[in-house]
């Protein structure tokens, strides 16, 4: 009868018709293949019908998975490091051991759940422990020094550096007021130290007892006494940590995902020096927790729902209370002592809600994603609680002229210019919160052609926190001192908002395009546009509770002239009790002043690609995008609602008087504004063009290639800050952290050896040896950032807080021959006269610190012991050529008479060559 | 134009029972040959893995099958019916007798496998969408079968020739999840391998995934669990854990003979899903097969089309393996003369490892 219907079949095939509309009977080979089918699918339990009963159970210990791992790393498989190298050391310390396993599987109970099982898990568990060299090459006071003889100090030019007696100041009766303070117009006389060296019984019983703490100097790498000591220390790192996971499937329809995961670490930072004067960060302890829950419902063919929930959580514990007290000593270029924020203690709790429901109309896919996210951050930050003394130059100086007088000898003198202590009784406890509907539209108009819009609402609620326990600056109160607008103002009491920021509603658009621009489908065009908003977010800390909390701050009412308090073994008790809400509590301080405008990060980007599939399995894609954004959160370099105009530097020498500067401030209760980064004002902008060629595997080969070139401008961004707060246009200027080329290349390789490939295919023994090796590899080679040039000396009375240099007209900044010796020329800048704005851009747009390569390298070896057991040998070296990359040239450009001589030289480099070996047992 | 000017069907050489009882053994135990020592001394390492093997997984010795299928592809559309005799094989050197060739008209029995669990509808409306065009245009000589992969493997429906039969079950809502491939791949090409010994129709597997490798039950991620280990460097080569499996799949996959086609419709561009994407292809050409990736939504009908035009076009022919042969076989093709092979599977293991 078959035989007769495939007679039939094959007529009418020859005749050219078509198969007939009614199912046909198969011919018997397919029959036979389909018979097959039914009893090997019957035979595994994958049918739903009849059959799948009379199938015997499966051993569900054949679908569980997993792994063992060890990573070793240890510093006699390294290259030693070469910035130990060139400071004279022959090891780095490494040791590190990181093990761990994960096992997957259907959940199953033997005797009940019969072979079969909807419930999936999944657990890992990793572990790390660590010893690590830190090291560093820093600046401390010479032996000499810390006795008071200075008779060797020179400045960076190496000529002497003078110090001078403050208690020999006298106003200079031949002073002319009319004309800029010099050395032949001083304002005040001050004589300089016999011999340059401190008489014993000057300096103060508190610094010396202190500079007991202190280390000696171990190098002498120069020039002259600077880089004279290399901190070599080992830093302690271990971690231990879980993720479960539980996937279960009810019915066709629903499936719901679990997943916990906690870890516990504790880091002991390396210290700078092992004393209780160590300005090393304290002991870290960390704990995270998260879990979550998912659940997609598949609706119907056309709609799914899935509904997830999470909650995390990350704490941290610095230091100990029970460690002894010991304040901080800040004398800028030496290392400094003590540590801020020895105790301290946060909490980041994050809690989410999401929906999304995806559904199809025709041509169009229509997803609606609503979202509630929950912050909450818990700190207690105290940040000086054994107070803070801050030294510089100006009590040591000639009052007046740069280059004189020097921060450690104002230590040694009990003279410090600023000083500072923190009052923490309680944690803080921010909470604020984000809610978004997202509407988005995948639409179909033709073939070839995809269109994507969508909008996203978002509400966003300002920091609150949950006891009130927040204030800030209100500029629409009046401070009783002064009668002048800005008084502190605490939450939610007379009249304030508990967050002081309005409730936020933005829209957010973006459109995409897909569009194959060719009938082949090998060439497609991919447009978008996205504008979004960015919520001001919590830091860890206890920014914004002045008054819950306090800095006490002792001012100088001159730095030149008069120390800002006695040095004493501890700084006086707070005057008013904690909470203090007095409107002008926080007067002559440097406030905390939370932005109660409406302003937000505003993000902007467009972008346009052109991606060809090319034959050998190869993707080009060629690209070109615009980003940009306003509004974005700076810091207190950047940004300054209490700054003096520069206007005000032609009162030069005077605005080293306190009260004389404070007065020209907006707001002169106040020395300042503390903003915690959270000020939004910058502005940027980056264009970039890039290239990717994707090579798919062939031949065992991928490989993937990406450049980039791009230019990224800014006006808040470099380690120093702006210059000019009242004309931001001003600082416009390449981003700090701009690589103008950057080009990353990643391959796989699986070596043409052994079973099922080219060469070497064994069948005995030998193929143990010769299966199984690949190559996998990195490189990433990036242009430099751009420099930012400062000045040595700023002698602006304050006013300017990052001083710009000055450009010398007709001298080329390049050199023909860029090396360590001479990375630019620095002849081509100057330190700008006093009381003046620097010229320059705040980073240069010509020159550009040393560039960076890395290539890491990873060779596997995989054993098969078995179809799913195999065990992988590993080694990865990263940075495997041993590539020294050079440090930054030295930025800072001193003045004629007192040149930095390291100006423009690069000194070191940093990297070397690091070899992980990896086991795995994989089943 | 079917059958005509070929071997007759009753002429056609009948199984080897030797390739019968490989295919009729599970994976991981077929025929291996009887392993050669060297004299050498190895280092306990290996001597320890040699051990574990013998525990986890020795087969016992077992003779070599003697004939095998692989699939092949002309250029263009030949002039005439081809012929066995038309194609000329090599094994290991060694001259292959061609005992039977399968043509793109011929019976094929297409496994159809789908493994779309993203729920992404943008994906998955239009993949099902082009698929009901794609089997509607199926010539009646080929049937197909439906299995879907997100939740384990499952039989949607026997192959069959009934289109609205296939088409009622694509429309039917699959549960969004789980990616599956990687997970069932070898399931259903020992499948198609037990229905190749059985028939001399043409099989094949499809497999339609719109997976991305995170979504996998099992974990290719190697995902940060201790966040405070700021030296971690063992995750700079995030792809190592999936190429391992994707090896170890390989390696299983060698021994099988049913071309495996993967129709990839949402390929990704970050590193983890490049290599599981590679993989994919590595997969599919180790069984003769072929992937082809959608990288946009607007792709996905031109993959879909690309993927069924190339199952339907492949020719599937039965090679006779030497005496002597290596378990390994290295395989040279030439085609008919004026034609040219575009491709053809070229290495075949007896057994799986």
């Amino acid at each position: 009868m078959r035989s007769c219907y495939r007679a039939i079949c094959v007529l009418v095939c020859l005749a050219g018709l078509s198969w007939p509309q009614s199912t046909p009977q198969p011919p018997t080979e397919v029959q036979r293949a389909i018979d097959e089918f039914k009893l090997q699918t019957a035979n595994l339990g994958l049918r739903a019908d009849e059959t799948a009963k009379s199938a015997p159970p499966r051993n569900i210990l054949r679908d569980w998975h997993g792994r063992l791992f060890e990573n070793f790393r240890n510093d006699l498989l390294d290259a030693v490091p070469h910035e130990i190298t060139q400071n004279g050391g022959d090891k780095g310390l490494l040791r590190r051991n990181q093990y761990g396993f994960n096992v997957s599987g259907p959940f199953f109970v033997p005797g009940l759940t019969h072979g079969k099982s909807n419930t999936y898990v999944s657990l890992s568990f990793e572990s790390v422990h660590e010893r690590i060299s830190r090291t560093s090459l820093r600046t401390i006071a010479t032996s000499p020094e810390r006795t008071g003889d200075f008779s060797h100090t020179v400045d960076d030019a190496g000529d002497p550096l003078i110090i001078y007696d403050p208690n020999s100041t006298r106003p200079n009766p031949a002073y002319n007021p009319s004309q800029p303070v010099s050395v032949s117009n001083l304002q005040y006389l001050r004589d300089p130290f016999p011999g340059n060296q401190i008489p014993a019984n000057r300096l103060s019983p508190v610094a010396l007892a202190a500079s007991q703490l202190y280390p000696a100097p171990n190098a002498s790498i120069g020039p002259f006494f600077q880089n004279n000591y290399f901190a070599d220390s080992p830093e302690v790192n271990s971690a231990s940590g879980m993720i479960g996971k539980v996937d279960h499937s009810i019915g066709d329809r629903q499936r719901i995902s679990t997943e916990l995961a906690f870890s516990n670490g504790v880091l002991d930072p390396a210290p700078v020096f092992n004393t209780i004067a160590n300005p090393g960060a304290p002991d870290q302890n960390f704990s995270s927790r998260r879990g979550s829950i998912e659940h997609v419902f598949t609706a119907s063919a056309q709609t799914v729902n899935t509904v997830s929930m999470q909650a995390s959580s990350t704490t941290s514990r610095g230091g100990s209370e029970n460690q002894a007290a010991f304040p901080v000593y800040q004398f800028d270029p030496y290392v400094s002592m003590g540590q801020a924020y020895p105790a301290s203690a946060g909490a980041n709790n994050t809690y989410v809600f999401t929906d999304g429901l995806s559904m199809r109309f025709g041509q169009h896919s229509v997803r609606l994603i609503g979202q509630y996210i929950k912050y909450q951050v818990n700190s207690f930050w105290p940040q000086y609680p054994n107070g803070m003394f801050q030294f510089d130059a100006g009590l040591t100086s000639l009052p007046g002229i740069i280059d004189t007088g020097q921060a450690f000898a104002s230590f040694l003198l009990g003279l410090p210019a600023f000083a500072e202590k923190s009052f923490v009784i309680s944690p803080s406890y921010f909470r604020r919160s984000n809610t978004s509907v997202a509407l988005r539209d995948h639409y179909e108009p033709r073939k070839g052609l995809a269109v994507d819009i969508g909008v996203n609402i978002a509400r966003h609620s300002p920091r609150v926190e949950k006891y009130d326990r927040q204030s800030t600056i209100d500029f629409s109160m009046i401070n009783p001192e002064n009668g002048l607008p800005g008084a502190l103002a605490a939450a939610g009491q007379n009249g304030e908002t508990r967050g002081f920021r309005p409730t936020l509603y933005r829209a957010e658009p973006s459109l995409g395009i897909a569009w194959n621009l060719t009938r082949d489908s090998k060439t497609v065009l991919r447009a978008g546009y996205s504008r979004s908003y960015s919520a001001i977010p919590i830091y860890q800390g206890q920014w914004g509770t002045q008054g819950f909390t306090a800095r006490q701050t002792f001012l100088s009412t001159d730095t030149q002239l008069q120390p800002a308090v006695p040095l004493t073994s501890a700084l006086p008790p707070l005057a008013n009790p904690l909470p203090d809400l007095r409107p002008d509590a926080a007067n002559n301080t440097i406030a905390d002043l939370v932005d109660a405008t409406g302003r937000e990060p505003v993000y902007q980007s467009a972008s346009l690609t052109i991606e060809r599939e090319l034959p050998g399995s190869m993707v080009l894609s060629v690209g070109a995008g615009y980003s940009g954004g306003h509004n974005l959160l700076v810091g207190d370099g950047a940004a300054n609602p209490n700054a003096i105009s520069p206007d005000a530097l032609r009162f030069g020498d005077q605005l080293n008087n306190l009260a004389f500067a404070s007065a020209l401030r907006p707001y002169p209760q106040y020395q300042g504004f503390e903003l915690d980064g959270l000020y939004p004002i910058g502005r940027y902008q980056r264009d970039a063009g890039s290239i990717r060629i994707e090579k798919r595997a062939s031949m065992g080969l991928s490989l993937s290639a990406y450049y980039e070139f791009s230019k990224q401008m800014d006006d808040y961004s470099g380690p120093y800050g702006i210059q000019d707060f009242f004309n931001r246009q001003n600082d416009w200027s390449l981003t700090s952290y701009n690589q103008p080329q950057r080009l990353q290349v990643s391959y796989s390789y699986e070596l043409p050896l052994g079973a099922n490939k080219a060469f070497l295919t064994y069948s005995d023994w030998r193929h143990y040896l010769v299966d199984g090796w690949s190559l996998s590899g990195t490189a990433s080679l990036t242009a430099g950032t751009p420099i930012a040039l400062r000045p040595e000396f700023n002698n602006t009375g304050g006013v300017i807080s990052a001083l710009s240099v000055n450009v010398v007209p007709g001298v080329n900044p390049q050199v023909s021959n860029p090396g360590p010796a001479l990375w630019f020329n620095p002849a081509a800048f100057d330190q700008p006269p006093d009381f003046s704005l620097g010229d320059a851009s705040r980073t240069s747009s010509t020159l550009s610190n040393p560039g960076a390569q890395n290539y890491d390298l990873s060779l596997s070896k995989r054993m098969a012991l078995g179809p799913e057991t195999a065990v992988e040998l590993n080694a990865t070296g990263f940075n495997f050529l041993n590539h020294a990359n050079w440090n930054d040239p030295d930025p800072v450009i001193g003045s004629a008479s007192a040149p930095n001589l390291d100006a423009g030289k690069i000194i070191g480099s940093r990297g070397g060559r690091v070899v992980q070996l990896g086991l795995r047992f994989s089943f | 134009m079917h059958g005509v000017g070929r071997t007759p069907r009753s002429a056609r050489v009948p199984l080897d029972p030797h390739l019968e009882h490989a295919l009729d053994a599970p994976p991981g135990r077929r025929g291996r040959r009887p392993r050669t020592r060297g004299s050498a001394p190895l280092l306990c390492l290996w001597c320890l893995l040699l051990l574990a093997n013998a525990i986890l997984g020795a087969p016992p010795p077992s003779s070599t099958p003697t004939q095998v299928r692989i699939s092949a592809w002309l250029d263009h559309d030949p002039a005439h019916e081809l012929q066995a005799a038309d194609f000329h094989a090599t094994i290991g050197g060694a001259d292959s007798h061609i005992l039977r060739i399968e043509c793109p008209d011929d019976d094929l029995v297409l496994l159809l496998v789908l493994d779309l669990s993203s729920g992404d509808l943008t994906v998955i409306d239009p993949a099902k969408e082009t698929l009901l065009d794609e089997i509607r245009k199926l010539p009646g000589k080929t049937f197909v079968g439906l299995l879907s992969a997100g939740d384990g493997l499952h039989v949607l429906k026997d192959p069959t020739a009934d289109r609205d039969s296939i088409a009622g079950e694509i429309g039917v809502p699959s549960l969004a999840g789980k990616t599956g491939l990687l997970a069932t791949v070898d399931a259903i090409e020992s499948i198609g391998d037990a229905m190749l010994k059985k028939s001399a129709a043409r099989v094949a597997v499809l497999f339609v995934t719109d997976g991305d490798v995170r979504n996998y039950r099992e974990d290719f991620t190697n995902p940060v669990i201790n966040s405070s280990d700021s030296h971690d460097l063992s995750r700079r080569f995030p792809e190592t854990l999936v190429q391992e499996k994707i090896a170890k799949l390989s390696a299983v996959l060698a021994a099988r003979q049913t071309p495996l086609f993967i129709a990839d419709l949402n390929q990704r561009a970050d590193r983890l899903n490049q290599a599981y994407h590679n993989g994919l292809k590595q997969l599919a050409e180790t069984t003769g097969g072929a992937a082809f990736f959608s990288r946009s939504i607007t792709e996905i009908p031109a993959a879909l089309q690309k993927s069924f035009e190339t199952v339907q076009s492949h020719y599937s022919l039965t090679l006779a393996v030497p005496e002597h042969a290596s378990a390994r076989l290295q395989i040279h093709l030439t085609g008919p003369e004026g034609e040219r092979l575009s491709s053809y599977r070229t290495r075949l293991l007896l057994h799986s490892r």
